[in-house]
């Protein structure tokens, strides 16, 4: 049943390759203007895979930006063929945990003005606060990861250098504990 | 996907898809374009100083690190430590166990081990006793003792034993694995039998590891290719440690790696790591080499040409804070006795309970 999931999940991959296989040809070649194309189709992913980690807004457009520019300037590294989503993911990941770490070195008054401008721009999401409330934090970058992002509990494995198992168990738990605050547990 | 996580897909969707991203791909290409133009100013008068200084300084490296791997003859000649053990039976019913069963009670087994010897409340305290670094070195290799003994000694064995629960343990666990070694029960909650399945490549269980009183989420994860198998286990301390093995099995040879990790904000910092490596392909015997390191305490050593002889006398080479040589270790009825024959040191651990 599991082996039938993998090939499952292989294929969307596959499918996602395939749409942006123009644009990485074009971009392999040293042709950026098909960029912004690129771009468009990948942003959201990208986007919220930094969020799971940051949970603020203004903080992974920054990353993202960061993400971009680093793709770009490690584009020759990028064999064909190889899944240039993933290979965003990885960098973006590594630069929203970078972030993090930088943080800590912020004096409380920055890290404090930071908040309150995010308050500021956060209109009350519901489940998506409701989530960052409630989860672990390793839960719900999971589950933005499956959830939103449809990433193979596989690819979040690899990602995360974490055995699939723990994979899987955090995300039952987080389905757990979001099941019953939005009411969907009998 | 079911119908649950659908809905609660969509949920967050339309939260999350509220936002709208304000970063453009022109503001990115003109981010990347300034960066190339910076790359192109010339730094060659730093990279060349930097350069020579830094070949100077690996050059001295090596000359000062060098001496001391050269072996010292007076140990090397010492024939009190060229034993030779007829081992490889006992050690090899071990090692060509390779079924999940078995591969899986060991890992257990050496997790319950490994976790003894981190005192999880107050390791981010150093406290380290400042007696000889002999004493030291001992006290840190005998944690491993039993661990390195049991892979030697096939009499010192363990009884596993696999039920299937009437009721569901946790409500969700159907099988209960039976770790019985040194008068101790450990159990293993999961819902996998255990039983071998040839065609299957990868397997992957969650359970609950139940020693004494606590309780802890695992994660087991086996990978098995001809004759190779990858093994990646993980037991959560709690919300923020855990302890990981990774066990490479091979013919001719077997590692294990042991690591405490700590999270940090989904960041994970190692402060405890032991290597374990048997090694079958050899002229003698076979033998094992362990690595430890620890960052809190501040420790790190290597042994290598761990072997048994046939009264049940281990020999060891250490490599520790730039010093080589040899101890044996003997079982007393008193404890562990470790004897470094080159420097007349001894020491006398007793076994912990």
């Amino acid at each position: 049943m599991e082996k039938n999931k993998i090939i499952k999940s292989n294929k969307v991959d596959k499918m996602r390759v395939l749409i942006m296989e123009e644009e990485i040809e074009a971009l392999l070649n040293g042709d950026l203007s098909k960029f912004t194309s690129f771009y468009e189709k990948t942003k959201r992913n990208v986007y919220y895979n930094i969020y799971a980690i940051l949970k603020d807004y203004a903080l992974s457009e920054d990353v993202l930006q960061e993400t971009y520019v680093k793709f770009l300037e490690n584009l020759p590294k990028l064999k064909k063929g190889q899944n240039a989503l993933g290979y965003l993911y990885v960098i973006s990941r590594n630069l929203a945990l970078d972030t993090i770490r930088k943080r800590k070195n912020e004096s409380q008054e920055e890290i404090y003005d930071h908040m309150l401008k995010q308050e500021e721009s956060h209109l009350s999401n519901d489940i998506l606060d409701l989530a960052e409330r409630v989860l672990k934090k390793q839960e719900f970058e999971i589950v933005i990861l499956h959830l939103v992002n449809e990433m193979p509990h596989k690819e979040i494995a690899k990602l995360m250098h974490r055995p699939l198992g723990t994979i899987l168990w955090a995300y039952n738990n987080a389905l757990k504990k979001l099941r019953k605050e939005v009411g969907l547990d009998e | 996907m079911n119908n649950e996580e659908k809905v609660l897909k969509d949920k967050l969707e339309q939260s999350i898809n509220s936002y709208q991203i304000k970063t453009t791909a022109h503001q990115i290409m003109e981010t990347y374009q300034q960066s190339q133009e910076e790359i192109k100013k010339p730094t060659y008068s730093y990279k060349r100083t930097f350069g020579i200084l830094g070949f100077a300084a690996l050059a001295l490296a090596v000359i000062i690190i060098i001496p001391n791997f050269i072996p010292n003859e007076s140990t090397s000649n010492d024939e009190s430590h060229n034993i030779s053990v007829p081992v490889t039976e006992k050690f090899a019913s071990i090692i060509s166990n390779r079924s999940k069963k078995g591969q899986t009670a060991f890992s257990l087994f050496s997790a319950v081990n490994v976790m003894s010897e981190i005192d999880l409340g107050s390791q981010t305290k150093a406290k380290f006793m400042s007696k000889s670094e002999f004493e030291q070195m001992t006290t840190h290799f005998d944690k491993s003792y039993d661990l390195v003994e049991m892979l030697f000694d096939e009499s010192n064995s363990y009884e596993v034993k696999i039920e299937t629960l009437d009721s569901l343990y946790e409500g969700q666990f159907q099988y209960k694995l039976t770790l019985q070694f040194d008068n101790n029960d450990y159990l293993f909650y999961s819902n996998m039998s255990f039983e071998e399945d040839d065609d299957e490549i990868e397997t992957n269980l969650m359970g609950k590891l139940v020693i004494g009183e606590n309780s802890y989420n695992t994660s087991i994860n086996i990978e098995q290719e001809d004759d190779e198998q990858e093994i990646e286990f993980e037991v959560e301390l709690d919300d923020n440690k855990i302890l990981k093995i990774e066990q490479e099995s091979e013919q001719e040879e077997i590692e294990y790696e042991y690591k405490f990790c700590e999270l940090e904000n989904s960041i994970e910092k190692t402060y405890y790591e032991k290597k374990l490596k048997m090694n079958l392909k050899s002229k003698n015997a076979p033998h094992c080499s362990l690595k430890i390191k620890s960052t809190s305490p501040d420790f790190e050593a290597e042994f290598s040409n761990i072997v048994f002889n046939e009264n049940k006398v281990m020999t060891v080479e250490y490599s520790y804070n730039n010093s080589r040589g040899k101890f044996i270790v003997e079982q007393k009825d008193e404890g562990h006795r470790y004897y470094d024959q080159d420097n007349n040191f001894e020491k006398i651990l007793k076994k912990i309970q």
